[in-house]
């Protein structure tokens, strides 16, 4: 057994602690880097969840512009399609004058046009 | 219990504190000096809570306890990723207190020598106990053991400690 009792050993440790004091570092200056802008627990939840939704509009909002813009491409291609050309008139030929018959030697197109009784 | 007055309530209990983190990172003062940021930051953004439950002082302390565990833990584990050797120099013997007396100083010494070849849950609750001086039972609140097994190592610890310094003195 030794002989030290609970006194002395209480001793060594005020001793200990009084070391120990000398070189605490200042609460301030601890504090100081602990004064970063922070943000509380509950709202922080609330700013995640609300960052959360923000993220889900955000993604259904460009799934819907993606759509509209879909849609806009297939009414400018029905458009293109239902286009006509104005000298498409030009091809009309109802009257077959184009296929009418074979082609002959010196004749006009105007012959059929301009009245021969008159020239003699 | 808003900011300002947990800002109160660690500013007053702040000495002790350092004193527990000292000893909780095997009296390594740069280290003891960080847990000590990362407890307070741990209680002051609500990620530690106090419930009322044990005395503030106590449960701050079990705060400050698994702050420097968890620093440990995670050195540990880069240490064990990286197979890196950290040849760290104990700054401790440079942080002696300079105004203290010669005996104080020697006394202190010889404690700290003898506290070193004690178990941790030995060393941690004759530290609780004589030091900050907390009862067996808050101590063993504040290391998180039942209070019987506080009580065995708290009385083997201080036997030992006293054969230990005893043998020292006569050295």
């Amino acid at each position: 057994m030794s002989d030290i009792g609970e006194d002395e050993l209480r001793r060594h440790f005020v001793a200990m602690r009084d070391a120990d004091l000398a070189q605490v570092p200042a609460f301030a200056a601890l504090a100081r880097r602990l004064d970063i802008p922070r943000v509380p627990r509950a709202r922080a939840r609330w700013v995640l969840a609300g960052g959360v939704g923000a993220m889900a509009a955000a993604a259904m909002l460009a799934v819907l512009a993606h759509q509209r813009q879909e849609d806009a491409w297939l009414r400018a291609a029905a458009e293109i399609s239902r286009w006509q050309a104005p000298s498409d008139a030009l091809l009309d030929d109802s009257h077959g004058a184009l296929l009418g018959g074979s082609a002959v030697l010196g004749a006009s197109v105007l012959d059929s046009i301009i009245p021969t009784s008159h020239v003699e | 219990m808003n900011d300002a007055d947990l800002r109160g309530q660690l500013e007053s209990l702040h000495s002790e504190s350092f004193g527990w983190a000292l000893a909780c990172c095997r009296r390594d003062r740069d280290d003891a000096e960080e847990v000590l940021q990362m407890a307070y930051l741990a209680v002051l953004d609500g990620r530690a809570q106090y419930h009322g439950r044990s005395a503030f002082r106590t449960w701050l302390f079990g705060v400050i306890r698994l702050t420097a565990l968890s620093l440990r833990h995670r050195r540990w584990l880069r240490r064990v990723l990286l197979i890196r050797n950290a040849h760290r120099v104990d700054a401790s013997a440079e942080h002696e207190a300079l105004d203290a007396g010669l005996i104080q100083r020697d006394r202190a010494a010889r404690l700290q020598r003898a506290l070193e070849q004690l178990s941790e849950r030995q060393r941690s609750l004759l530290q609780l106990v004589f030091y900050h001086g907390l009862t067996v039972d808050d101590a063993a609140e504040t290391l998180g053991i039942s209070v019987g097994s506080a009580r065995t190592h708290y009385a083997r610890g201080k036997a030992k400690l006293a054969v230990l310094l005893d043998s020292e003195r006569r050295a």
